[in-house]
Parts: C-alpha cells; sequence; structure tokens
C-alpha cells in the first residue's frame, strides 16, 4: 500500500510538468521561428488546451457528453470582461448596465475569480438538474440540458444588450491588448493540466470512471455516481472558466459568437481526436488540431495556391477540417488516437509490475455476530406477470446457499429485487433486521449486500485492479473495512497476474472470477452470485467451487448462489431453494432436493399422460 | 379572446413545422437509437435548392417540390455515407457523428456556395390574411396547418397500410425479431431516412416561406426545435412527436404574445430554460412508450 | 434436410456453442434439451443466421448456408419462432402475420394470411388487436401463424410452451404434430423435456455448449439417469 502515493500522485505529477513542459517548449520553438501571428496562435492554443483540459475532466471521467462547457465559458467569459474592462471604454459599450456595472473596474485576476464562482454556482445547479434527470453515459437528457443551457447564455446574450453589448457592439478592452506576456496564460495552463491528470486518481476521479464504464455495476458495487459525477462538473467548469477569462482578454473583446456553436466543435473536436478519456489524449488533440487548423486555413487563404486543388482550397476548408475529423474518428476510431492512454502509462505499468505479490486473504477476525438476510413473502409483477410470487428465504454468514429452477423461473429477478435493480411489489428484504426493501441499489451494496451478474458487467476499459480497488474505497468509507488489502482478492481470484489488463480483453472464466473478486472487496455481508459458471467449461466450473468457497470465507460473507451446473451447486452449497414459475418448490440439502420428484419434474416436465 | 384564438392557430402553424420534423426524428430514432443531429442539414440543402430556383423566377408550387426531393436526397445520401458506419456504435459516437455530419454540410456550404445569406423571395400571398368569423388569420398558418394534416394523413397510410411501414414499425419496435421475420436490415433504415425526408421537406417549404433564408446554418433552428419536440414526445412514439411538435409551437407562440416587448427577443431563451426543466423533471419525455410485453 | 457441423459460436468472450453437430432430416420432429445456459438458443439462432458462427457449418439440403442472413434463410424455407415470441406488440395481429411474410409475393402472402386464419380461427376473430393484448395462448398461436406465413419447411422453434398454462402446452404440442403431418419438419428447443422427447422422433441433450447425449425420443425417455445427465451431475 505503501506504493500508492509515489504511482498516485507522483507519477502523475510528473506526467503534468512533462506534458507542460513539452507544449511550453514546442510553443516557444515555433514562436521563435515566425513573427507575431505565431505567437498568438501559440497563446490560443494554449488557452484552448486549459479549455478543453477542463472538459475533459467532466466528458472524459464521467463519459457524459455536455454540450454547455462552452455556455458556461461563455457567463466567465461576459463576467470577466463586464467587470475587468476599463469604465472608459466600458461605457462606450453598456452605459446603461444594471448594478452599478459601468463603473466596477476590477484587476483581471480579481474579475476572474469572481467569474470561476459564478460560473460554480450555475454549474452548482445545472449539476442538480443533470443528476436528477439521470445522467449517466450515454443519456440524451444531460446532452439536450447542457445544449440548451448553450443557448440559453447565447439568447441571453444578444438580448440583455444593457449588460453585454448584444450582436452589435459587443464589449472591448479598449486599444492594445489586456493580456500582457504569457505569463498567467502559462500558470493557468500548467495548474489545469496538473488538476486534470491529477483528479483522474482521485477517488472522484475513480469513483465517476467506474460508472462510466457501467453506471448498473458501479452502483451495485456500492458507488453513488452523483456526488462524484458534481465534483467532476464543478472543477470542469473552474478549469473552462479560467480558460474563457484568458481568451476574452487575449482577443481583446467579447461578443456572443465568441463561445457559441463554433466554438464548441473546435473544443469538442480537440478532445474526442485525441481521446476524451486522458489529459494526454486531450492535449494531443489540441495540437493535432491545431496544426491541421492552421494547415487549412493557409492552405485556403489566397496567400497559397495548389494547382489542381483550388477547388478545395477555399473559404471555410478549416470548418470542413474540423467536421470531418470529428466525423472521421467516430467513425474509425472513437476512442481517439490514445484511448484512455497517458503519458506515464508505461512508467507505471513497470512500478506496478514490480509489485511484490501480496499475501492470500486470510478469514477476518470475527469481528461480531453473524449477519442475517431475510426475504420474505417476496412479490415482483411485471404489468400482468407474476415473476416472483410470495418467496421467502434466509441466507447467514458463513452459508452457501443455492437458488436453482428452470428457465423463466425467476430466479435472476428475485436476485434483482433483493439488490434493488427491480422495484418490489410485494414482501420485504431485511438485513439483520434493517429494511433495504425499496432502497436504491448503491445503499443497498452499502448495507453489505454484493452481487454478481448472469451477463457479466465488468468495467471495460478499466484494468483487474481497479476492479477491487475502487470497491474498496466504498468498503472503507461505507463498511468500515480499513487496511483490508483489495489486492489480495485478485490473488484469491488468481487474477494476480493479469491485474494490469484491461477487462474487455477478458475470457468468460476470468471474467466471472473478476467480478467475484471485485463483489468481494466490497467487505459484504453477503454475495449474491447470479449464474458464475455460465459460459465456463467443465474445467473452470469445478475449479470456480474452491474460488467462491475461498473468497466467500475470505471476507466472511454468506452466499447466495444462482445456477444451472447441478455439480457446481451441490458441491458448493449446504442448501439448495427451488424456484419454478416464481414460486419456492422445495428447499433442502442437496441430496434431498436431488431426489425431490416435484424438482425433477419442474427441469424435465411432466409426461403427457398426467395432465389435467 | 380573439387574439387567443389568432394564437392558438399561430402556434398550430408553427407547430405543424416542428411536428413533420419530430415525426421524421423519432422514425429515424427508432430504428437505429440515434438523435439525428443532421437532420436540420435537409433544410439547409433544401434551402439552397429553394434559392437557386427561386432567383430564376419559379414559381412555389416547382420550388416545394424541389425541396421535398433535396430533402430526401440528402436524408439518404448522409445515411448511406456517414450513419451507415457507425450503426451499433454507443450513443456517444452516434450523436457525435451527426454533429460532425451537421458541420461537414455546412462547411461545404460555405465553402462551394456563400457563407452569407441568400434571400429567397417569399411567396404573394405569404402576408394574406383572411377573416373567418370575425376573426384575422394568417393564410399561410391555415395552409401550413392544412398540408401538414393531409401530410400526417397520408404518412399514417404509409405506416399502415404498406409493406414497408409495416416493416418500419416491425423493426423500430424490435430490430432483431423484425431481422427474424425476414425484413432487410438496410432497406429499414434506408426507408426511414427517405421518409424523414419527404416529412422534413414538407417541413422545410413552411419554413422557407417563412424565413425566406437560404444559409449554411438554415437548418440548424428548426432541427433544435425538432430534436426538442420528439424528445418531449418521448422520442419512441409517434403520437407523442407530434404532440411534442405542437405544444412546441404553441408554447413558443404564447410566449412571445405574453412576454413584454423589451424581452420579447427571450422567447427562445425562455424555451430553452423550459425545456431544461422539463429534461430535469421528466427525462423521458410526456409520453409513455410501450415496451414489448415480457411473456 | 438441414446438418450442423462442428458449429462453434462466441460472442464476445462467452463461448456458447462448442463444436456441435445436428442433423435433421425432411418430416422428422427433432428435439433440443438441456439446462439454461446450454447453448440451445444460441444453436437456433446461429442456424437461422442471427449469429455469425466462429467454426463449423451450417447446410441446408446440401447447400453450405454458413452466415447467411436470416431472409435469406427464410427464402430457403428455414424460419424461427423465436423464445419468448417476440411478437410486436404495438403492431395489430394482421400486421404481425404480414411482416413474417414479407419475403413472399403480395398475393403469396395473401393465400397464406387466408390459410393461417382458417388454423387458428381465434386469430381471425382478432385481426385488429394489438399483438401486446392477447392472451398467453393466443399469443403462441400468432406466434406459430407468424412461422407459417413465412412459408417455412423447417421450422425451428426456442420453448414455444414457455410461460404458458398446462392446458395450452398440450395445445402446443398438437399443433407441433399438426405443423408435421402438414409435411413440415421441426426442429424444437424445450424446457419440457418429457412432453418433448415423447414428441420427437430424435433428440438431442446439450450442456454447456456441446450435445451430451443423443439418441430416439423413446431411448431418452427411457434413461433412469435423465435428470443426473441433464443437470451434469456425476455419480
Amino acid at each position: 500500500m505503501r506504493r500508492e502515493p509515489l504511482e498516485r500522485l507522483l507519477v502523475p505529477t510528473g506526467e503534468a510538468a512533462a506534458l507542460f513542459a513539452i507544449l511550453v517548449v514546442g510553443g516557444l520553438l515555433y514562436t521563435m521561428s515566425g513573427g507575431s501571428a505565431r505567437d498568438t496562435l501559440v497563446s490560443q492554443m494554449f488557452i484552448n488546451a486549459i479549455v478543453v483540459v477542463g472538459m475533459q475532466v467532466y466528458i472524459g471521467n464521467t463519459g457524459i457528453l455536455s454540450f454547455g462547457h462552452i455556455g458556461f465559458a461563455a457567463i466567465a467569459g461576459y463576467a470577466v470582461a463586464i467587470a475587468a474592462i476599463d469604465p472608459l471604454f466600458k461605457r462606450l459599450f453598456i452605459p446603461e448596465a444594471p448594478f452599478g456595472l459601468a463603473t466596477v473596474h476590477l484587476d483581471p485576476l480579481t474579475a476572474t475569480v469572481v467569474a470561476v464562482l459564478l460560473v460554480a454556482l450555475v454549474a452548482f445547479l445545472i449539476g442538480l438538474g443533470l443528476v436528477r434527470s439521470g445522467a449517466r453515459a450515454g443519456a440524451v437528457a444531460p446532452t439536450m440540458i447542457t445544449l440548451a443551457l448553450l443557448f440559453l447564455v447565447y439568447e441571453a446574450a444578444r438580448n440583455f444588450t444593457d449588460l453585454t453589448g448584444g450582436d452589435r457592439s459587443g464589449l472591448s478592452f479598449g486599444p492594445g491588448n489586456s493580456l500582457e506576456g504569457r505569463g498567467w496564460i502559462y500558470v493557468a495552463l500548467g495548474l489545469s493540466i496538473l488538476a486534470a491528470r491529477l483528479f483522474r486518481e482521485t477517488r472522484a476521479g475513480r469513483l465517476a470512471q467506474a460508472a462510466r464504464e457501467d453506471d448498473l455495476a458501479a452502483r451495485a458495487s456500492g458507488i453513488d455516481p452523483a456526488p462524484p459525477q458534481m465534483i467532476a462538473l464543478l472543477l470542469s467548469v473552474v478549469l473552462v472558466a479560467i480558460g474563457a477569462s484568458l481568451r476574452v482578454q487575449l482577443l481583446g473583446s467579447m461578443t456572443p459568437n465568441f463561445f457559441f456553436f463554433s466554438y464548441t466543435l473546435l473544443t469538442l473536436a480537440m478532445l474526442v481526436v485525441g481521446g476524451r478519456k486522458s489529459v494526454t489524449g486531450a492535449l494531443l488533440g489540441v495540437v493535432v488540431i491545431t496544426a491541421g487548423s492552421e494547415a487549412t486555413r493557409y492552405l485556403a487563404s489566397d496567400a497559397v495556391s495548389v494547382p489542381g486543388f483550388d477547388w478545395l482550397l477555399k473559404e471555410g476548408l478549416s470548418d470542413l477540417f474540423l467536421g470531418g475529423a470529428m466525423l472521421g474518428f467516430m467513425i474509425l476510431r472513437p476512442d481517439g488516437l490514445l484511448g484512455d492512454r497517458e503519458l506515464g502509462d508505461g512508467l507505471l505499468l513497470r512500478l506496478r509490475s514490480a509489485q511484490p505479490t501480496p499475501e492470500p486473504p486470510e478469514a477476518p477476525v470475527a469481528s461480531g455476530a453473524a449477519s442475517t438476510l431475510t426475504v420474505r413473502g417476496l412479490s415482483v409483477q411485471f404489468g400482468g406477470f407474476l415473476a416472483v410470487h410470495d418467496v421467502s428465504l434466509q441466507v447467514r454468514t458463513g452459508e452457501v446457499v443455492g437458488l436453482i429452477g428452470p428457465n423463466g423461473a425467476g430466479k435472476t429477478t428475485l436476485l434483482n429485487a433483493i439488490t434493488g435493480v427491480v422495484p418490489v411489489t410485494d414482501g420485504t428484504v431485511a438485513l439483520n433486521g434493517e429494511d433495504l426493501t425499496r432502497r436504491a441499489t448503491h445503499r443497498i451494496a452499502r448495507a453489505g449486500v454484493a452481487r454478481t451478474f448472469q451477463n457479466f458487467r465488468l468495467f471495460p476499459s478499466l484494468p483487474l485492479r481497479e476492479h477491487v480497488d475502487v470497491p474498496a474505497i466504498v468498503a472503507e468509507r461505507h463498511r468500515h473495512a480499513r487496511g483490508r488489502d483489495a489486492r489480495a482478492l485478485l490473488v484469491a481470484g488468481d487474477l494476480w497476474d493479469a491485474r494490469e489488463r484491461r477487462a474487455r480483453e477478458l475470457d468468460t472464466g476470468t471474467a466471472r472470477r473478476l467480478e467475484l473478486s471485485r463483489a468481494a472487496a466490497l467487505s459484504p455481508d453477503f454475495l449474491l452470485l447470479d449464474e458464475p459458471t455460465t459460459g465456463m467449461n467443465e474445467a473452470e466450473s469445478a475449479a470456480m467451487i474452491e474460488h467462491v468457497r475461498r473468497i466467500a470465507r475470505a471476507v466472511g460473507a454468506g452466499v447466495l448462489v444462482i445456477d444451472h451446473d447441478l455439480h457446481f451447486i451441490t458441491n458448493v452449497c449446504d442448501r439448495i431453494f427451488v424456484l419454478d414459475q416464481g414460486r419456492l418448490i422445495a428447499d433442502g440439502t442437496p441430496e434431498e432436493v436431488r431426489a425431490d420428484p416435484q424438482v425433477r419434474e419442474a427441469y424435465l416436465g411432466s409426461a403427457a399422460d398426467r395432465s389435467r | 379572446m380573439t387574439q387567443f384564438v389568432q394564437n392558438l392557430v399561430d402556434g398550430l402553424g408553427q407547430g405543424s413545422i416542428y411536428a413533420l420534423l419530430a415525426l421524421g426524428l423519432t422514425l429515424i430514432f427508432g430504428v437505429m437509437h440515434l438523435v439525428n443531429f443532421a437532420h436540420g442539414e435537409l433544410i439547409t440543402v433544401s434551402s439552397y435548392a429553394a434559392y437557386a430556383l427561386a432567383s430564376r423566377g419559379t414559381g412555389w408550387g416547382v420550388i416545394a417540390i424541389a425541396v421535398i426531393v433535396a430533402s430526401v436526397l440528402t436524408a439518404v445520401a448522409i445515411e448511406f455515407l456517414a450513419f451507415r458506419w457507425v450503426r451499433g456504435a454507443s450513443e456517444f459516437t452516434m450523436l457525435l457523428t451527426s454533429f460532425g455530419v451537421h458541420f461537414v454540410v455546412a462547411a461545404l456550404f460555405v465553402m462551394y456556395v456563400s457563407p452569407r445569406p441568400r434571400n429567397i423571395p417569399k411567396p404573394e400571398w405569404i402576408f394574406d390574411t383572411v377573416r373567418i368569423g370575425g376573426v384575422a388569420f394568417e393564410v399561410v398558418d391555415l395552409v401550413t396547418i392544412a398540408v401538414t394534416l393531409v401530410t400526417l394523413v397520408a404518412t399514417g397510410r404509409v405506416l399502415r397500410r404498406t409493406m414497408f411501414g409495416i416493416a418500419l414499425r416491425a423493426a423500430a419496435e424490435d430490430f432483431d425479431a423484425a431481422r427474424i421475420m425476414g425484413v432487410r436490415s438496410n432497406l429499414v433504415i434506408r426507408g426511414a431516412f427517405a421518409l424523414s425526408g419527404v416529412l422534413a421537406g414538407v417541413a422545410g417549404v413552411f419554413w422557407l416561406m417563412r424565413t425566406g433564408t437560404a444559409s449554411p446554418t438554415a437548418g440548424l433552428t428548426p432541427l433544435l426545435f425538432g430534436v426538442i419536440a420528439a424528445i418531449v414526445g418521448g422520442l419512441g412514439s409517434l403520437g407523442g412527436a407530434i404532440l411534442g411538435g405542437m405544444a412546441l409551437g404553441l408554447v413558443q407562440v404564447f410566449f412571445r404574445s405574453w412576454l413584454p416587448p423589451d424581452l420579447a427577443g427571450l422567447t427562445e431563451g425562455l424555451l430553452f430554460v423550459l425545456i431544461a426543466l422539463l429534461f430535469i423533471v421528466r427525462p423521458q419525455g410526456f409520453v409513455t412508450v410501450r415496451r414489448a410485453e415480457r411473456a | 434436410m438441414l446438418s450442423v457441423d462442428g458449429l462453434t459460436t462466441s460472442y464476445g468472450s462467452i463461448t456458447a456453442v462448442r463444436d456441435v453437430s445436428i442433423h435433421v432430416d425432411a418430416g422428422e420432429i427433432v428435439g433440443l434439451i438441456g439446462p439454461n445456459g446450454a447453448g440451445k438458443s444460441t444453436l437456433l439462432n446461429t442456424t437461422v443466421g442471427l449469429l455469425r458462427p466462429t467454426a463449423g457449418r451450417v447446410t441446408v439440403d446440401d447447400r453450405d448456408v454458413t452466415g447467411s442472413s436470416p431472409d435469406a434463410m427464410l427464402r430457403l424455407g428455414v424460419a424461427l419462432v423465436p423464445e419468448r415470441r417476440r411478437l410486436f406488440a404495438d403492431l395489430t395481429v394482421v400486421e404481425n402475420l404480414l411482416v413474417a411474410g414479407i419475403t413472399a409475393p403480395a398475393a403469396e402472402r395473401q393465400r397464406r394470411l387466408e390459410e393461417v386464419v382458417e388454423l387458428f380461427p381465434l386469430l381471425g376473430r382478432r385481426r385488429t388487436f394489438p399483438a401486446g393484448y392477447l392472451s398467453g395462448g393466443e399469443a403462441q398461436q400468432l406466434a406459430i401463424g407468424r412461422a407459417l406465413m413465412s412459408g417455412a419447411r423447417l421450422l425451428l422453434m426456442d420453448e414455444p410452451t414457455l410461460g404458458l398454462a398446462p392446458g395450452l402446452v398440450d395445445l402446443v404440442f398438437e399443433l407441433i404434430e399438426d405443423l408435421r403431418s402438414q409435411g413440415r419438419t421441426l426442429l424444437v428447443v424445450e424446457q419440457n423435456a418429457r412432453r418433448l422427447l415423447e414428441a420427437a422422433d430424435r433428440a438431442y441433450l446439450m450442456r454447456t455448449g456441446s450435445v451430451v447425449a443423443e439418441g430416439t425420443g423413446r431411448d431418452l425417455a427411457d434413461r433412469h439417469d435423465l435428470f443426473e445427465v441433464y443437470l451434469g451431475v456425476e455419480g
């Protein structure tokens, strides 16, 4: 565990510093060989980098496509312009400004701070709205809400001309650039890269990433995506606001169109081309798009003529390039050039590979009385269809209980009802008397009920070790599981050697063992396993018997396991419940159940001459 | 009271355009699970077709047909060139793909036509009013509503009585089951785009009549309203799309008439506030989309 | 008529069907039994073209049709009645039937429609009902009706009695017999193994993706260790 600070703080900081240095040096070299036009270009590129890195913090970590970040930028831009422009010039544009703003004159730094606070407040409110709308990766509602923000700000800016100067005059800083030298840009750029890179390693960042990969699996691991997403949003708009403030000062003026559709296109293209899931990717995208944009602008300008291609080199080519780049990458390489790889990944990999194998987990010290999970009279109805009817059962820590039954019997539905994934129509679920019925999935997980999924739901682009580290974060906070080494669960699952591989590369057997270890990493009182051997061959299923026993013992949990492989069930379970058509038809020891004629009939069906 | 009825008709006239666009968007969403932000390009392209013909003095009857044809061709072209490659991709990818298409088309127009908007002469009767029961109505509203009704009825017939329409509805409900029945996925998707092109074409005719402008961003505003209306309608329900469009038109008109004059320009802005609130309060839209039975 | 050789299907990292070989001769009812997760549905779905196999071959009437699309298979006369029926709930009964006949020319489609209505008068009375409002038994009739609309000679049926009350189970098996006496061939996956083994000429038992037993319906039904083999409990 002592290596953690090295990995999660020092290496990313070094990475951020390296990225910063590369950009700055590259920019200086480029500027030295050209004139003031290049100077402005590089400054603009750095400012765009700040904005895009800010967007990466939210869009990259949460997977939620927000179109509104440039709307936040617009708010910040106006705030800075209104506050920081010398009243002498300001009254040329907005003499009638309300609240006496025509006379306000803040220095740019203070104005930026004000802008950041304002934007953060707006973002907080919007963020509440996003949570309420069920924002998660791939959802349409947050895109629409944030798009609405973008348009709203644009329209407001065009309309409240007393405050903003509207379309016609806008706001201007007066002769000469208000931004002296690039000092502040460097500071802001360096801090932004650092903040964005470190955020990926913070708890909030990692929880947000897990939710991005699979919202339901994250919730079942005890994660509530809302707070990490809110934190990501706030940090991201702070960075965007800083970038916007610098942009306004650099351009020396502000109109509604500065932060609207074309800037949105530019920044989004930069973000997705490089790879939205990593800071290095975002920065690479900035450089690539800036270079491409400039090249196309140059080619399309009157200064250049390429025989045979003049039909292509016309004004608007750079927009075509931007749109085409976005389109091309979405079709060919939706994860961008770098996917989610960062600059220091190679170094991190080497550091992590040198870790010593942890000790296999021992059984925990008996921390208290055994726990009991009680299901009483549970019924689940979907429309007119009664999937589960009046089912009662009980599981205690330390025992392994099986749940079997033919296809369509309602086993998975029962599991889903216990874990809050589907609504309960009737009956109760209680853990040591604490009523869990109708609680949110993540709260049930935090109470101590962990699960796996029938069609396993891993976090595809996260490495295996993160699958146990992230629930451990939740366990530390909500399950009083300090000091428990989640890594040991990887060893117990025969996953240690593969710990750096991404989950999407795994075969079925490994994936199922990973799901089991992930569930156990929550330090739960109960493990609910949904068909953990489906897709495994005979050898893997046999090995799974030992895995389940070992892991359950390691965390001191009781197990409820659904499966069809009766060899597996018979050997791993102490007791078995049998479900058929939503009802409990038998329970007892494996031998009793196997001999029960009702059970045989449920599985094999009845012969025709016995029909009523 | 008079004002109210006028606003009502005005709102329905405006709403008809949105309803047609929303319907097209819902059809595409049904078969591809894609919110097609490039839908506005159909109107953009049509606007230039209209401009080209109008500047030659062609009458609006011919222009209308050209607009619809241009719209259909553009829709099918976009599907063939761009969306075909991202079928089954994540929503994030598909959303950005449609945005990418939008920007590419806009850029192409800037490059090869002109970034400056062009004027399309409006038909002479555009400002005419007619008195019914003592209340003055704008002819354009009445014509829009009438044509939209006809179009919707015709679309309904296509969806209900032709094999293509039945196959399309089947595919929108359960794409894989439709394939099992032998429905050809390519044809269905292309057909959905073509049909959405017809609807957008009719909407485009009236939109262009009112705005009289051809520009690289001509399709942006109607697109936005169409998308909003489709999502308000629940994104899976054809009836919901139509209701959503009409509702949006009514809200827009009534907003504008109630706001004090100096805030009138904020109509769009307030509309967006309303939209945002809607998505916060009821992200699944207002019409519940019935899912296939579980049994 | 249908021959599957060494078929393997994987999706993602799950190998659902492993080197499976079965055959169905014309006029037979062949059963496919086994516990859930055995790969039976996957086998049917791959045969009919919904899934691509990673290895192996599918042959219909001596013609290699591996990887053909579902509508191509329909034109060859092979139709799938999917698990849980997958009716189009928002479409009416008639529309569901018409869609199923989409690969046929209009006149032929109309003729088949009338045949189906004659066979299932109940459906005829419920023509304009949205399929989502049908009861279980009616829905199953519609599902089989759809299979008939495709004019298929070989019907692949995936758990036709799933979710049906016992009385309707009888009805379904009667219909299966009727279909055979009309000259069609059937490959039927069923949960209700005993009933299926009574009705089938031959059957295969699948477990964890492979065939673990085969024989005539009677042979398999008479095995005293059927339960054990079925669920993989050794000894």
